[in-house]
């Protein structure tokens, strides 16, 4: 007794073999097949353990509906877990696992669950882990047990070895489902001119005409195949369309390798494709649905078309001898194919009236019984008989009940339409009284739904729905509208029930609940459908309840007295299959994981020892560690040499923008708090632009290079938003304004020179300018061209500090920056200076109080930065009316100040809270923005916000609160001017 | 005299001239990073139109201003429109310094370094642009596309079916390359030595 396979028949490739394991067991199987019609050909029945109660499990169908046969395949790195063995092809070397299984499939420490299962009903984690006294730790303790017992596959915990990419197609017409129906459409399509691509989630497009075993079929698929291919059409398969998103988008999973045994190297697992199509044509086809009896997961248990598809298609008999339970017509044809094929078979229909099929059946040598249903299998490890019974017209089963020996039993309780797709646009789907099942309601958008995925059952129907279609794209009329119908009719039936026998009846496998879980939801008052589907988390595994759902809303609707399909029904949500998380984030990965930035000078600094850090995207030198240092020896040695010397930093990261036109002079002063209308040609200002609602967007400095020509500079984190803002100003605001805006970020390689000695540095390279405070004041601007070898490059240089020591910006094109950096660097050295990074940089411009993106977060007015007494009180600007608002004068508002530790020695650090002594708790008083130790001042100094600023906190103690670290220090606020208060140094 | 390319900045850096990735058969990719063209953008106003496009044909014999998003090719120049405002003049030698006053009511600027032009060509060249980029490149040959890559704004210039010339901000040039390069190793891709771009050069 059992499976096994047939000597001939189906479309596998006889001519190879292909060896793979199954729980280490070395076994046979031929290339076409998937894990599971290989692992029925080899007789093996028991192919994994339930969710909850670790029954065992067997095949239960042919397709993406399955709950049973879900495997650990390969092992190590490249593990998958919950593959569908009805989905997965076959390849050679294969490891399939078990899942769920401990420590064999066979003896299973977990099957004591089903001993339990009175206790682990619906609402479990909720009756046991919710309310009084139980508490987290309580659950925290029974978590890891739970997680052990329960459960699905085991993800691998090694990285990822695989690739895995994003691909953006586009197209005419997205056909999805390459069954009868949706070929004959693609086919057509195509050859109206259209360019239209064909997804297909198995391995062979065909659908069922693979599966029905007859010539005709398959030559017919062959037929569509070539007129599709033949006018140009693009065939994807493994490619499941997993979501449909606005604007008809739709993400298509292709699976690239898992069927290959050796990977073409360097070629991605997966792809997720993104197509944008005018229309999507869904031929998705319809899924096969079983009804609720007891033990119905019994291995041996399945969808009777799944019977027919592995005769048919993969060449294996399921069993020898077969019980098969139906409620329609459908079942006949693929009763008498089994029985042609050499299975003996009892058909038990449901309805009382014989179907028009019987005599044919009959003829054929099944045996036929009306008015029958299953209510019980027998067996434990198997099937090893069905018990049924009688039903009569009113729906009454009867108490008497009758066993059939089997060992495997077929059960249909109609079909399902595919409507996952249109569910994931938000159509509802509708209830269909004819066919007994979920329809998509109205479609919108040019979305067509078609053949058996819009409840038209009629292969020839089908076929004239594909036609109608295809009219309906061209813009044609489309004649009659076709009726959904099952073939001959079908009784509703979702689940046998006697009265007084308790029966273990599964509706939905693969999360182990049963009809009697829907129920009891219901006696505890969840109404709401999607109240029961999370209290029983039906339909919530990997099949997202393809078999599942409409049986529970049926038990539901019966148990509280509706009519099935007035209950409402839960929302599909993409993705329609599972989709491995490698294939969304593709290649943005490792160094991948995002663009980075650098600078002209990126591998200048590299030369030179500096270690990098990230500042945005941009790739910055933190420090250039010379010998032994480290990076507080480095950085205080770097901001010494600042002070003392001459230092070179670059600063090409800041934003950079070309203000250009007539009106750019009232474009910068409409823009900015302070006026720039009469700032010389030659000259740059320090600027602040605000947000319209009166916080600081960023600061900068602007020079004026001509009388309509200026270059802006933002600061590194806002050069985005701050270019984005300029270009919504002027093509949406000030649509008046005559003023080109151009981001020349990365036309200008930028170097700031500091120090004392930085004006002899500067001269020594650039002899042809005059470089006296006279001739060259601060914020003086220059532009120069400038010798270099055989090269002149055009130079612009300003007097700018923001170090607070005499200092000049350089910017040169980019792609000569790396030159004249080299240039300086010796300079600079030669004159005793160094190179200085981020670190430094950041030290010296907390010891003067200037502000960064740390400071300016989006929080910060005018005021709270010190910069009250910069905004005009004669010209508007952005974000001067709205920066009035009462709040955002209050003087008790945090304002910048600086942060002295009272014990000089004492350090704290940046992200701390600001709390009066008697209240270390809470929000504080402020909290403190950056933190450095001080080379010019030599103790830990920071820059924060404070409550009124450093007048309310003079002579009072404030506690730098860290207690995530656990340090608390007692500190005085100071202004945030802690160096050089009156700016000596960068004036003279 | 305008300033010259010293050092321009590198997109393949990183990867050895010759050939990556998938082995046999001819590549399905091919990179050429592509130096020395000076690239100028010229900036108009609405009412600029008009002379805007007599002064292209007057200055620069380009027959007629490209629609935006599109582009044309002129002896010595390629005209590249990337907003209604702008036009990018691709030339082999610089133009700046010789521009007559009157076209300073254009405002030219140099942006020659802040784009690094890489050629892709090949069969494979569309499916790998499209694995970055979601643009539909069965547009008309010329069309010059402003798109992302990686979240990173580039343009394309769609020279045949099988031929694009990607700009990308310099800054990210490296960094980008070396995902498209990561990508292309599946099609077999060939990293051919930066050569001195011409405009008759990147020509379908």
């Amino acid at each position: 007794m059992g499976a096994y396979r047939l000597n001939k028949g189906g479309r596998i490739n006889r001519d190879k073999e292909v060896f793979f394991r199954f729980n280490g067991r070395r076994l046979k199987g031929f290339e076409g097949d998937t894990i599971a019609s290989a692992l029925l050909a080899n007789n093996v029945r028991q192919v994994g353990r339930s969710f909850k109660y670790h029954r065992l499990r067997g095949v239960m169908s042919a397709g993406p509906e399955e709950g049973g046969a879900l495997f650990n395949v390969n092992d190590g790195a490249m593990r998958i877990a919950n593959v569908k063995g009805t989905m997965a092809e076959l390849r050679d070397d294969m490891q399939v696992y078990a899942q769920n299984a401990f420590p064999s499939l066979a003896f299973d420490i977990g099957a004591v669950n089903g001993l339990f299962a009175p206790f682990l009903t619906a609402g479990f984690y909720y009756k046991t882990f919710m309310g009084p006294a139980r508490t987290t730790a309580f659950w925290m303790f029974c978590e890891k047990f739970i997680r052990k017992a329960a459960g699905l596959g085991k993800a691998s915990r090694l990285p990822d070895p695989d690739s895995y990419d994003i691909a953006y197609k586009f197209c005419d017409v997205l056909v999805v489902g390459a069954g009868p129906t949706g070929l004959l459409a693609a086919a057509e399509l195509a050859e109206q001119g259209q360019k239209v691509v064909l997804v297909e989630q198995d391995f062979e497009v065909g659908g069922s005409l693979l599966s029905g075993g007859r010539t005709e079929e398959f030559t017919l698929r062959d037929t569509l195949l070539k007129r599709f291919e033949k006018a140009g059409g693009q065939v994807m398969l493994r490619a499941t369309a997993f979501g449909l998103y606005d604007g008809l988008v739709t993400g298509v999973l292709e699976r690239c390798s898992d069927h290959q045994s050796a990977p073409e190297p360097f070629s991605p697992r997966e792809i997720s494709h993104i197509i944008h199509p005018q229309h999507v044509v869904l031929a998705t086809g319809a899924c096969e649905r079983g009804f609720a009896f007891g033990n119905n997961d019994r291995p041996g248990v399945m969808l009777a078309g799944a019977l027919r598809s592995y005769a048919c298609r993969y060449g294996v008999m399921a069993g020898r001898s077969a019980v098969i339970a139906t409620c329609h017509d459908g079942t006949y044809d693929d009763a008498i194919m089994l029985a042609s094929l050499g299975m003996e078979i009892t058909l038990i229909d449901a309805r009382n009236k014989p179907s028009r099929y019987a005599k044919k059946a009959q003829a054929a040598g099944i045996n036929v019984l009306a008015g029958k249903v299953p209510v019980n299998v027998a067996g434990v490890k198997s099937v090893a008989a069905l018990e049924i019974a009688d039903i009569d017209e009113a729906g009454e089963i009867k108490e008497n009940t009758t066993i059939i020996g089997c060992d495997v039993v077929g059960v249909s309780g109609g079909y399902s339409p595919v409507i996952h797709l249109p569910s994931h646009r938000g159509i509802k789907p509708r209830w269909e009284a004819s066919i007994n099942a979920f329809v998509a309601g109205k479609t919108p958008e040019n979305i067509h739904i078609i053949g058996s995925a819009d409840g038209i059952f009629d292969h020839q129907a089908c076929l004239d729905n594909a036609l109608q279609i295809t009219q309906k794209i061209k813009g044609q009329k489309t004649g009659v509208k076709l009726r959904r119908r099952v073939p001959g009719g079908m009784r509703a039936l979702f689940e046998v029930q006697i009265k007084g026998r308790k029966l273990k009846s599964f509706i939905d496998p693969q999360h182990d609940v049963t009809s009697e879980d829907v129920r009891q939801a219901h006696r505890e008052g969840f109404v709401s459908v999607e109240h029961m589907k999370r209290y029983t988390t039906l339909g919530m595994a990997t099949d997202q309840g393809r078999v599942g759902n409409v049986l529970g809303l049926a038990v539901m609707a019966q148990a509280q007295g509706l009519a099935v399909g007035t209950t409402g029904v839960t929302t599909f949500r993409p993705p329609y299959t599972p989709v491995s998380i490698g294939a969304l984030a593709a290649r943005e990965r490792g160094r991948h994981w995002r663009p980075t930035r650098r600078t002209p000078m990126h591998h200048m600094h590299l030369a030179a020892g500096a270690v990098m850090t990230d500042a945005g995207a941009w790739k910055r030198a933190w420090y250039y560690p010379r010998g032994d240092e480290g990076i507080d020896e480095a950085y205080v040695r770097e901001a010494a040499t600042t002070r003392q010397n001459v230092a070179m930093v670059d600063v090409s990261t800041l934003g950079k923008i070309a203000v250009q036109g007539p009106d750019a002079t009232e474009f910068l002063n409409r823009l900015y708090v302070n006026p720039f209308a009469k700032l010389a040609i030659g000259k740059a200002r320090y600027g602040i632009m605000l947000r319209d609602d009166g916080m600081v967007l960023d600061d900068g400095t602007t020079w004026r290079l001509a009388e309509d020509n200026y270059f802006m500079t933002t600061t590194t984190a806002q050069a985005g938003p701050v270019m984005l803002f300029l270009e919504e100003l002027l093509q949406r605001r000030w649509t008046d304004l005559r003023v080109h805006v151009t981001s020349v970020t990365d036309q200008w390689a930028g170097m700031a020179v500091a120090g004392p000695y930085a004006r002899e540095v500067l001269a020594a390279e650039f002899p042809q300018l005059n470089w006296s405070d006279e001739a060259f004041p601060f914020m003086g601007v220059v532009e120069v061209t400038h010798r270099l070898g055989q090269h002149d490059i055009t130079c612009r240089i300003a007097r700018i500090s923001f170090s607070g020591e005499r200092a000049f910006e350089i910017y040169v094109p980019s792609d000569s920056g790396a030159q004249i950096w080299s240039a300086l660097a010796d300079r600079v050295n030669e004159a005793g200076g160094c190179l200085y990074g981020m670190e430094a940089l950041g030290a010296l411009r907390i010891e003067k109080g200037h502000v960064t993106a740390a400071e300016l977060d989006g929080r910060v007015t005018l005021e709270d930065a010190g910069f009250g007494r910069m905004a005009s009180k004669t010209k508007p600007f952005i974000g001067s009316v709205l920066r009035q608002r009462s709040s955002l004068q209050d003087e008790r508002r945090p304002q910048l100040v600086g942060i002295f530790p009272k014990d000089r020695t004492k350090k704290f650090s940046a992200g701390a809270i600001l709390c009066t002594p008697d209240a270390v708790s809470g929000f504080g008083e402020g909290w403190v923005t950056a933190v450095t130790h001080s080379p010019a001042l030599g103790h830990w100094i920071g820059l924060g916000f404070v409550a009124g600023g450093a007048q309310a906190w003079q002579g009072k103690t404030i506690i730098v609160a860290d207690p995530v670290r656990d340090n608390f220090v007692e500190a005085e606020i100071v202004s945030p001017h802690m160096f050089d208060a009156k700016g000596d140094r960068q004036h003279g | 005299m305008a300033e010259k390319l010293l050092n321009p900045a590198e997109s393949l850096a990183r990867l050895s001239a010759g050939r990556h990735g998938k082995k046999g058969g001819k590549p399905g990719v091919e990179f050429t990073e592509l130096h020395g063209f000076t690239i100028t953008q010229i900036a108009f106003f609405p009412e600029q139109k008009a002379a805007a496009k007599a002064m292209l044909k007057r200055q620069f014999s380009v027959p007629q201003m490209p629609e935006p998003t599109s582009s044309c090719r002129t002896n010595g120049f390629l005209c590249l429109r990337p907003e209604l405002g702008k036009l990018w003049l691709v030339s082999e030698k610089p133009i700046l310094a010789d521009l007559p006053a009157s076209m300073n009511k254009y405002y030219p600027l140099d942006i020659s370094a802040s784009k690094l032009c890489l050629l892709v060509s090949g069969p494979k060249a569309s499916s790998l642009i499209n694995r970055q980029a979601a643009v539909d490149l069965s547009c008309p040959d010329g069309q010059f596309i402003a798109t992302g890559m990686h979240h990173v704004g580039v343009h394309i210039l769609k020279i045949s079916e099988d031929r694009y010339l990607l700009m990308l901000p310099s800054s990210f040039a490296e960094s980008l390359a070396d995902g498209l390069f990561d990508i292309a190793c599946q099609f077999g891709v060939q990293i051919s030595k930066p050569a001195k771009g011409s405009i008759k050069g990147i020509e379908g």
